[in-house]
Formats: C-alpha cells, structure tokens, sequence
C-alpha cells in the first residue's frame, strides 16, 4: 500500500528523534509498504521560506511588537536576523547551518503555536480548534494540495506528545474533509494515554478512521492487510494491550544519524513500575520486558566507532542488566557512547560505576525527583534519603558522572524546606552531575494519586491556568505560594546555569587544545550603531556590545585562530551559541 | 572588625555552594542573593560557624592577598549581610 506517517506540529525534536516511529517506519517498508515519511514541522518551516512575504510578515511584526525606541540595537539586530533568513531556501539548508532549533523555537513557536492550540487542561473538543486563527489556513491549504496529488491509501498519524493532539486533530479533520477515501489511522504515547470514550467520540465525528493504542506493529500489519482487502478490523481489538516480541525491534545505523542521540529498545514496563505519579508504565502491556542481550549487543555493534549518542530506551535499567550489558560491550570491543535511565538502588556500586564508564556509558540519567523522605514516600519511589546520598557517593568514588539529574517540585506535601533538600544535595554531588532538568509535578488521571485524592489530602484546582505538559492532567492546590515556587525555580536555574558553565568551560579547554586552528564560529550576527560595535547570534536572542577590536577580528575571513581570543571571549561565543558545544564533544570523541 | 566574632546565617537563610556560580536563598522574603568567588568562599565558612580571624586566614590564602586586603573583603560582606539581615551573630 502507498502509505503517509506524519508527526504533526508543533515537535522541536525531528522525526528520526522517536523511536516508535522509526520502529513501525521500518516494519512497514519490510512489509513491502511504500512509506512516505512526512514531518509537518518541516513542512512548515519549508513552506515560511519559500513564501518569503510570510517571513517578512513575521520579521516586521517582531520588530514592530519589541517597543521601545524604533532604532534600539536589538530592532537591529532583528532586522539582520530576518533578512539572513531570507537566504534560506528550506529546512535542510537550516540543519545544515545549525539554524533550525532557533528558528523554529522563535519564529515557528513564537508565531503560530500559541495561536493554534488552546492550552486546555483536558483533550479537546471539535469547538476549540483554531486553525482559523492561526495564521496558518495558506499553510494548511497548500498541503492538503500535496496531500491530494499523493494519492495515499492510508496515512498514519502519530502524537507522541501532548501538544501534538490539538494540531494533529485539525490536520486529520482537514484531511478527512479533502481526501474522504483515505483511510486515516491515529496513534502514539498520547493516544494510548487517552480514554477511549474521547477517542470514540473523534472516530465518530469523522476525524479519523482508527486508533491504535499500545505497540502498533503488530495491529498495524492487520489492519492495513485487512483494509487492502476492502475490509477492517474491530477498533476495540486495536486498543487492547499486547505483548510484542521485542528482539524484533531493532534500529539499523543509517550515517544521517551522526553526531545526534540514536534509541535504541531495550525493555518495555519498568523493574520498579510502583511510582505513585507514573504515567509511562501505562504505555505498554505492564510487563517488565527486556530485550536478550545477544540482540542488544548486535544492535549496538553497527554503531561501534560511529559518533552517534546511544540512548537506550528502558524505563530504568537494573544494575544485573547493566554490569551484563556493560561487560558485553567490553568483551565484544563495540565501542560506543551511550546512555539509559538509571534508577537509585544500593546494588550500584563503584565497582559497577567504574565499570559503566569504562563501557563508554557516559549519558546516563537518573530520577532522583527528591532527597526529602516525606517527599520520596509520597512520590513512593522504593528508596529513601540515606539511598540517594550512597548511591551518589558510589558514583563520586567510581569518579563517574551522571549525565543527568531529574528532580521534580511542587509535591502537595512539601514546603519550602522540603523542596531546598534537594539543591542543597546537587550542590553536595556537582562534581558527580552533569546535568540538571527539575520539572513542576502533575497528577495526572489513572494513576496512583488520581484516584486516591482524598487518601493524600490533595485538593483539585479546576480553576488553575497553570499549562499542562501531560495528558490528563488534574490541576491540583500547590503547598508552595507563587512566590516560593518562583523562588525555587529561581535557584533550581541557577544551579542548572552552573552546570551549563562548567560544559562550557571543558569545550573551551578542548578548543584551546588546537589553539593555532581558525576560530570555528559561525551564526554570527556582526553591526554597529551610533559607534557602538554589537555581536548577536542566529541561533540565540542575545545581543552583546563588544570592543572594536574585537569587531574587527570577527568580521576577517577566514577567522583569526583560537589564540588570539581572550577565555572571556570564547565563553561569550559559546553563550551566543556561534561555538558549538556538541562539535567540540565530537571532535575530542573523534581524538 | 572584631575578628574573634562569629556569624552564622539567620532563620531561613540558606547558602548553596557551587564555585563561582553559588547563591544564598532566603526564605522568609523568597529572594536569591548571587555570590562573587570571594563572598562563596566567605560564606562556605561561615557556614561552619568559624570565627572571622579564621575566615580572613582563608581568604588571604585563597586569594594570595594581604591580610589587610584579606580582612577588607570579608568586612564588606559581614556589612552587607547584616544590612540585609541574612546573617546574625552567635554568642
């Protein structure tokens, strides 16, 4: 069958990016499908440059709505970054550039995704959708013309994420509305989390066709046979869970995959699977399953020597199966980078940390969410403070680093000073964290908290503006006043600032290292104004004034090399982003 | 100065170590105060509750500065500290 899989807008992070996708993706042409991928995200940014008036539009209305005095610096910096823009033909030119994430966060995001999507707490309703408004009919309008001279037999939509939802249901009703024959099949983590009375009242309102709920390959198959054959199959049977034979889930090294985060399947369900406020162990049959080693192990070998991060993608990886994993990686000489969720457990021990650095295990993540016993409890981690602080001093004996650190706040339960335990301990560990992200907790429904409300005391707040990021989301009564979590979040920037500068700190000393090489910066946005010299980027919004010898070096091609520029210097080009962070990684891997 | 005093942060102040990135919070108005290299190291001791002689000693040494220049810093700091009332003397 002539099949579309398309990701609706609005994803920063690109097709390849997901690994269900790519999975059914690769099932489907074995299958003898022909399978176009479509990412309507770079549809979008395709279509805003080849319609230059739209992104004149968009420049001169955020040059207009920055205020202040017309001729500041940064309405000029503005105006420089627009018309570098217009150079751009599509996308592709803009991956290449390192210009893409920027551009779609400030002119994509900025311009259209807080006009389509409503930022409803709940799944939406057909009345809400706001396509109209968006800005975006022309874009609409144009591939939907695409669409029809495609002539597909089936397209299948996937929402992996929730701000998808409301997008992606505008682009199936408009598909529906063009192509009434096509068959339109919808799936992905947020479907699968969605009820389905909800997903029903869609089917039934012309949306699409079917939903797929859980792994998809093995529905996939059916149905799509089914179909070929003029007829169905029952939509109640493709909600179901299942168990699907996961050594069949493999990726194959493709070179479009360098220097970016390849996942890799490793298991389905989660050793622990108890965490009060856990939504992703719903995504699959609840079984912990894993994949066999010897599979693992073949998978990963295509990618020994390739500059490629592998990113396991387990809920959490038990230490057996990381001593087994990293011992195979050693004795079979694959040589990778990679990285999986690591949960907190006495077992890992600073023999195991030694041994995981030693296997090229250098992007591991851990969610810690909390160092507060009342907090841990209520979050029913299966691990308390005294863990969290012996797991962490095992890493730090081992001199291992974990490449990231999750901490999640606002737990009904705590108060201020249950919440500052926890900087108080990555300050403790930051020689041993990478990295930190800290996330405002969400109860969201079907999970252990929702339906024991009144057990925890947690009060709902249906009137809250607070956005959701999850499906299902229940606004609740925050502990913390606005101003206690502004300052928590505050500091948990700061602390995050610290880790960004010790990265930026280590590239610069790896940029020293081959000081005699021209400065390799690009992105560059270089004016003066009333006698001032300014240096902006394409790929940030910040603007700073800088010296004219300084100025002038810049603005020599090819750039002067790395010697002649000041420590200071090179922090600011990496904090401008106009040095790349991930290319001096690459380039010491490389070494 | 009087170098055999000793402070420590009051109620619901609190200093977060992390080099030249470290920061005090304090509770009671939610403001984060951030800290210059000198003034973090000023504060991880008084932390500890060490007396100033012992801190104007670290400074000096950290810094290769004169105990003149030692003491200067760490006054400045106690100054503006007391002024906000993020620290307070023990006895």
């Amino acid at each position: 069958m002539k099949l579309a899989v398309v990701l609706p807008l609005f994803s920063e992070r690109e097709f390849t990016d997901f690994l269900g996708i790519n999975l059914i993706v690769n099932c489907l042409r074995k299958q003898g499908h022909e399978v176009d991928c479509l990412d309507l995200n770079v549809a979008l940014v395709d279509f805003i440059l080849t319609e230059k008036t739209i992104l004149q539009k968009i420049g001169e209305a955020r040059v207009s709505a920055f205020g202040g005095a017309e001729n500041s610096p940064y309405h000029e910096y503005l105006r420089h970054y627009y018309k570098h823009l217009a150079e751009y033909k599509n996308a592709k030119q803009l991956k290449d550039s390192h210009l893409y994430d920027y551009f779609f966060q400030s002119v994509i995001l900025e311009s259209f995704a807080g006009k389509l999507i409503s930022q409803s707490a709940n799944p939406v309703g057909n009345s809400q959708l706001n396509e109209e408004q968006s800005g975006l009919a022309e874009f609409f309008s144009s591939l939907m013309g695409d669409f029809e001279k495609s002539v597909y037999e089936a397209v299948l939509v996937s929402i992996p994420h929730y701000n998808q939802l409301e997008p992606g249901l505008i682009f199936v009703k408009k598909l529906k509305s063009i192509c009434p024959d096509v068959k339109i099949i919808i799936g992905g983590s947020t479907i699968t989390l969605l009820d389905d009375q909800v997903l029903l009242d869609y089917v039934k309102n012309g949306y699409f066709d079917y939903y797929v709920k859980y792994t998809a390959e093995d529905k996939l198959t059916a149905l799509l046979k089914a179909l070929s054959e003029g007829s169905g199959v029952e939509q109640e049977w493709l909600a179901r869970k299942v168990d699907t034979d996961i050594d069949s889930q493999t990726m194959v090294y493709r070179p479009e995959q360098n220097r970016s985060a390849v996942p890799i399947l490793f298991s389905r369900g989660c050793y622990w699977g108890k965490c009060s406020y856990c939504t992703y162990i719903q995504l699959d049959s609840g079984k912990f399953t894993r994949k066999s080693l010897d599979v693992l192990l073949d998978e990963l070998e295509q990618f020994s020597g390739k500059p490629v991060r592998i990113s396991l993608i387990t809920e959490s990886l038990t230490p057996a199966d990381a001593r087994s994993l990293a011992e195979g990686i050693l004795k079979r000489r694959i040589k990778v980078r990679w990285g999986s969720f690591i949960r907190v457990n006495a077992n890992f021990d600073a023999a195991l940390f030694s041994l995981l650095r030693e296997s090229g295990c250098i992007f591991s993540c851990v969610g810690v969410e909390s160092v507060n016993d009342k907090i841990l409890s209520f979050f029913n981690k299966g691990y308390k403070r005294k863990e969290v602080y012996q797991f962490f001093q095992a890493a730090s004996d081992a001199n291992y680093r974990f490449y990231q650190v999750n901490f999640i706040y606002g737990a009904p339960v705590a108060n201020l000073s249950d919440e500052l335990e926890n900087l108080a301990f990555i300050s403790s560990f930051r020689k041993t964290i990478g990295n930190i992200a800290f996330f405002k907790f969400e109860i969201t429904e079907h999970t252990h908290l929702a339906e024991n409300l009144d057990k925890y005391d947690i009060k709902l707040d249906p009137q809250s503006s607070v956005t959701a990021v999850r499906v299902g989301n229940l606004p609740f009564v925050y502990s913390l006043s606005e101003d206690e979590m502004n300052l928590l979040e505050q500091a948990y920037a700061r602390a995050g600032y610290y880790f960004v500068a010790q990265d930026v700190k280590l590239s610069i000393k790896a940029l020293q290292g081959a000081g005699d090489r021209p400065l390799p910066l690009s992105g560059d946005v270089l004016f003066s104004q009333a006698g001032q010299f300014y240096l902006g980027s394409l790929r940030t919004p910040f603007l700073a004034p800088i010296s004219p010898d300084l100025f002038q070096a810049l603005s020599r091609t090819p750039k002067p090399p790395v010697r002649e520029f000041s420590e200071g210097n090179l922090k600011q080009f990496f904090d401008l982003k106009l040095l790349d962070r991930e290319a001096t990684f690459w380039e010491t891997f490389a070494d | 100065m009087d170098l055999n005093k000793v402070f420590r942060f009051s109620d619901g102040v609190q200093f977060f170590a992390f080099d030249e990135q470290s920061f005090i919070v304090d509770s009671s108005s939610c403001a984060v105060y951030d800290l210059g290299l000198s003034s973090a190291l000023i504060s991880a001791h008084l932390d500890g509750w060490r007396n100033l002689a012992v801190i104007v000693g670290v400074v000096k040494e950290y810094f290769n500065v004169s105990s003149a220049a030692g003491a200067e810093a760490v006054a400045k700091f106690i100054k503006l500290m007391e002024e906000n009332n993020l620290i307070e003397e023990t006895i």
